[in-house]
């Protein structure tokens, strides 16, 4: 993958094949700390610790089709940037994926688009809530699929109003870029 | 099997109705993104947003925008299956911005196959 938001897609697309019908993204940037946090929790079918055992074996997975390479890749990533990765689950209930990685290791994975990758989940995801929290310094943006419900009956104005408050989310990027080492 | 709730009916009727919709005229043309992890390292994502970039600038109301998990062909990604309505659903792979373009305007809007693009109509493969 060639950056964070791929990995991101990627991972939110596996909690959507497990069934979630909220899922909450988190990404904070900790300059003070030299870290960026990146926490992906969905409400899907959840798994057995023997499954969470397997997880970041490549070619492991639990659906068919799949190439089981999502998390393995994801954990390289992590690694590559003196990280770690850990997974939560339980059966019924849910997973959380929590990875965090060194800002300023010349490895670290640039972040990449993320407002592209939160425009292909909610508008082929019309059902599902996602919610981003991206928090840097002391600064946040809040991206909330819930407060476009009003529109989803209309399509064409869904995908309208997700993309202005992307727009949004752009301008906050800007921002902060300067906070981000240059990734 | 647990009690159903009023909740769980609304989520069941919302995904029929999502699922028959196209059958019914609701959309005249389903677009499914294969988001695999190798589609998605492939470009899914661009391709995604190029069709997305091409119903807003044709204002085109009835076209609905799925995504699906590896359809087995890693190395033909990206891939999209365009279901236009009373047609065969017909795979089209290793796009980019430019090929959607052109399977929007013709495939999407006007219901005309683009053949060069395509892998397969209905189980029938074309190369």
């Amino acid at each position: 993958m060639e950056d964070l938001s791929l990995h991101i897609l990627d991972i939110v697309e596996n909690s959507i094949r497990a069934g979630a019908r909220n899922v909450k993204i988190k990404i904070i940037i900790d300059k003070k700390n030299d870290l960026l946090n990146l926490e992906i929790e969905d409400d899907g079918k959840g798994m057995t610790q023997d499954e969470v055992n397997k997880i970041f074996d490549p070619f492991y997975t639990g659906q068919n089709k799949k190439t089981g390479l999502g998390l393995s890749l994801l954990k390289d990533s992590v690694e590559k940037a003196e990280g770690q990765i850990n997974v939560f689950s339980k059966v019924n209930t849910g997973t959380k994926v929590v990875a965090n990685f060194k800002l300023s290791n010349p490895d670290m994975i640039p972040i990449g688009d993320i407002s592209e990758t939160m425009l292909v989940l909610a508008i082929s995801n019309q059902d599902v809530r996602f919610k981003l929290n991206h928090i840097c310094n002391g600064n946040e943006f809040v991206f909330d699929t819930d407060e476009f419900k009003e529109a989803r009956n209309d399509s064409l104005n869904f995908l309208k109003e997700v993309k202005n408050k992307l727009e949004n989310y752009k301008k906050f990027l800007a921002t902060i870029k300067g906070d981000l080492y240059g990734i | 099997m647990g009690k159903l709730k009023i909740e769980d009916l609304d989520k069941i009727s919302e995904s029929v109705r999502k699922r028959i919709s196209l059958r019914e005229g609701a959309g005249k043309v389903k677009i499914t993104v294969h988001m695999g992890t190798c589609g998605i390292a492939a470009g899914a994502r661009n391709v995604m947003t190029a069709f997305l970039n091409e119903i807003e600038i044709h204002n085109a109301k009835d076209i609905i925008v799925v995504t699906s998990g590896c359809a087995g062909l890693c190395s033909k990604e990206p891939m999209v299956t365009i279901e236009y309505e009373n047609q065969a659903p017909v795979k089209y792979i290793e796009l980019n911005e430019e090929k959607v373009k052109k399977i929007f305007d013709e495939h999407v809007l006007h219901g005309k196959i683009v053949p060069e693009y395509a892998l397969s109509i209905g189980s029938e493969r074309i190369q």
